[in-house]
């Protein structure tokens, strides 16, 4: 039997990746129009289609597509002067219709982009996409940066909501603008310090394991005394097996 | 790789500056979290990158705010990618204002905040002009929208009302990390390669 979660395991990272960049350039690159909302229209319905969870998506309508959508008619439809050809008893509808279609036109592109994203995070582990950029012959660096970020920025949002939930608790409830700033100042300070002093930590790691902020891995060049030492060593074992089997 | 370019790779990474860039790139999604949750009417989403900028110089700040762009994107707000250019800018500029020792004075550094926002609002113009048709999320829209009914295009009126709103972001941004980095032990700045060297010249070497 086959299940809805069956394409993501036979895809590679990088069939994922090519498909995500197609999605998104021809979304940008379409003309506003009937092409631009099927292609939408397409992205949408394949994407629930393979898509098993539709929260983040909508989510993402809801909270960004939908609010600038109204904005874009308000403006589009009602504030901005548009000289009409027609006679100026139907301005008003032609402007509403105006702003209905470039809203129409930038939701459309809006969905595309962000269905394309939200898919392709949500079917692709963190480690895939780590593999994806090394393919990529992204330098290790900037891989490891994006990763670490990657896993540090729910541990560091969770940290904030502690924070405040904490400062909120205490009474400090931040009623009013000034409020609010007073009630955010004293969050960042000791969160700076905190992060700043894991991240010399994990450098002193680092640097303990020889790592050295190059490219590429943990690198352990054996030197000419490295090799007399080593040599001597094994000397010095060999000899002591020697004596042992001579001895017995 | 050639050994000249990976010792000038490892010159400009070193690993205090590797550990730092996520907590950098963190600390801009994080803040731009917080600011939602307390419902400020600012984004301050770039105080990691400037504080990457202080402590490290421009190639590890350039490198945060595309990488904040980037896992931003794929986290938060896809549409953030796109802003790519206005990352960079900040990266660079900021960097470049901190080593020329813009950080040493609060006007200077306010000064360059104001530069930034500026610089800032040009660059990311174009985006929201053809992605948004000059309209977004932000309070900077209703300036927008305003602009736009008193007869103005759709360029003009996003690049007003960005050179008119953006200033006073990246000015508060700028004075948070004077403010952040001024409350730090010297100890811990001497950790990284322009920590002290671009916020306080004349402390005592660290042993």
């Amino acid at each position: 039997m086959t299940t809805m979660s069956q394409p993501r395991r036979h895809l590679d990272v990088r069939t994922k990746m090519w498909l995500w960049a197609c999605c998104v350039s021809s979304g940008l690159l379409l003309p506003s129009g009937w092409m631009l909302w099927a292609y939408a229209g397409a992205v949408i319905g394949v994407s629930s289609l393979v898509f098993d969870r539709l929260r983040p998506l909508l989510r993402f309508a809801i909270r960004i597509v939908l609010p600038t959508f109204v904005m874009l008619v308000v403006v589009y439809g009602f504030l901005v002067p548009y000289e009409s050809a027609a006679n100026h008893q139907s301005d008003w509808m032609e402007r509403f219709f105006l702003g209905v279609f470039v809203a129409s036109a930038i939701g459309a592109r809006l969905l595309v982009i962000g269905t394309a994203t939200i898919v392709f995070v949500s079917v692709t582990p963190q480690l895939q996409i780590a593999s994806g950029l090394r393919a990529m012959r992204v330098p290790v660096p900037v891989v490891a940066v994006f990763v670490s970020s990657f896993n540090m920025y729910g541990s560091v949002v969770r940290k904030i909501r502690q924070i405040v939930d904490a400062q909120r608790s205490r009474g400090l409830s931040g009623r009013g603008l000034r409020g609010r700033v007073r009630m955010y100042i004293p969050i960042l300070r000791p969160l700076l310090f905190s992060m700043l002093t894991s991240a010399v930590e994990r450098a002193s790691v680092w640097r303990t394991r020889n790592y050295l902020g190059m490219v590429g891995s943990t690198e352990l060049e054996i030197g000419f005394y490295d090799t007399i030492v080593a040599t001597l060593g094994a000397l010095l074992v060999g000899g002591a097996g020697v004596a042992r089997c001579v001895g017995c | 790789m050639n050994c000249e370019a990976k010792g000038w790779l490892a010159k400009q990474f070193p690993p205090a500056v590797l550990t730092l860039m996520p907590i950098g790139v963190a600390l801009n999604l994080a803040i731009g979290t917080l600011v939602q949750i307390i419902k400020l009417p600012v984004f301050l989403d770039s105080v990691g990158t400037v504080i990457v900028a202080v402590l490290s110089g421009p190639l590890p700040a350039i490198l945060t705010a595309v990488v904040t762009v980037l896992v931003g994107g794929l986290l938060t707000n896809p549409v953030l990618p796109w802003f790519v250019g206005t990352a960079i800018a900040i990266g660079w500029f900021s960097g470049f204002c901190a080593n020329r020792g813009a950080f040493r004075r609060v006007w200077l550094w306010g000064l360059c905040g104001v530069a930034m926002g500026v610089i800032a609002a040009v660059v990311s113009a174009p985006v929201v002009v053809y992605l948004f048709a000059g309209i977004t999320q932000s309070g900077s829209s209703l300036v927008v929208a305003y602009l736009m009914a008193a007869g103005k295009t759709v360029l003009n009126s996003v690049l007003l009302a960005g050179i008119a709103c953006d200033p006073v972001d990246k000015l508060l941004t700028f004075l948070i990390v004077w403010a952040l980095l001024r409350g730090l032990p010297v100890k811990l700045l001497a950790q990284f390669p322009r920590g002290v060297l671009n916020t306080r010249p004349s402390a005592p070497a660290i042993r």
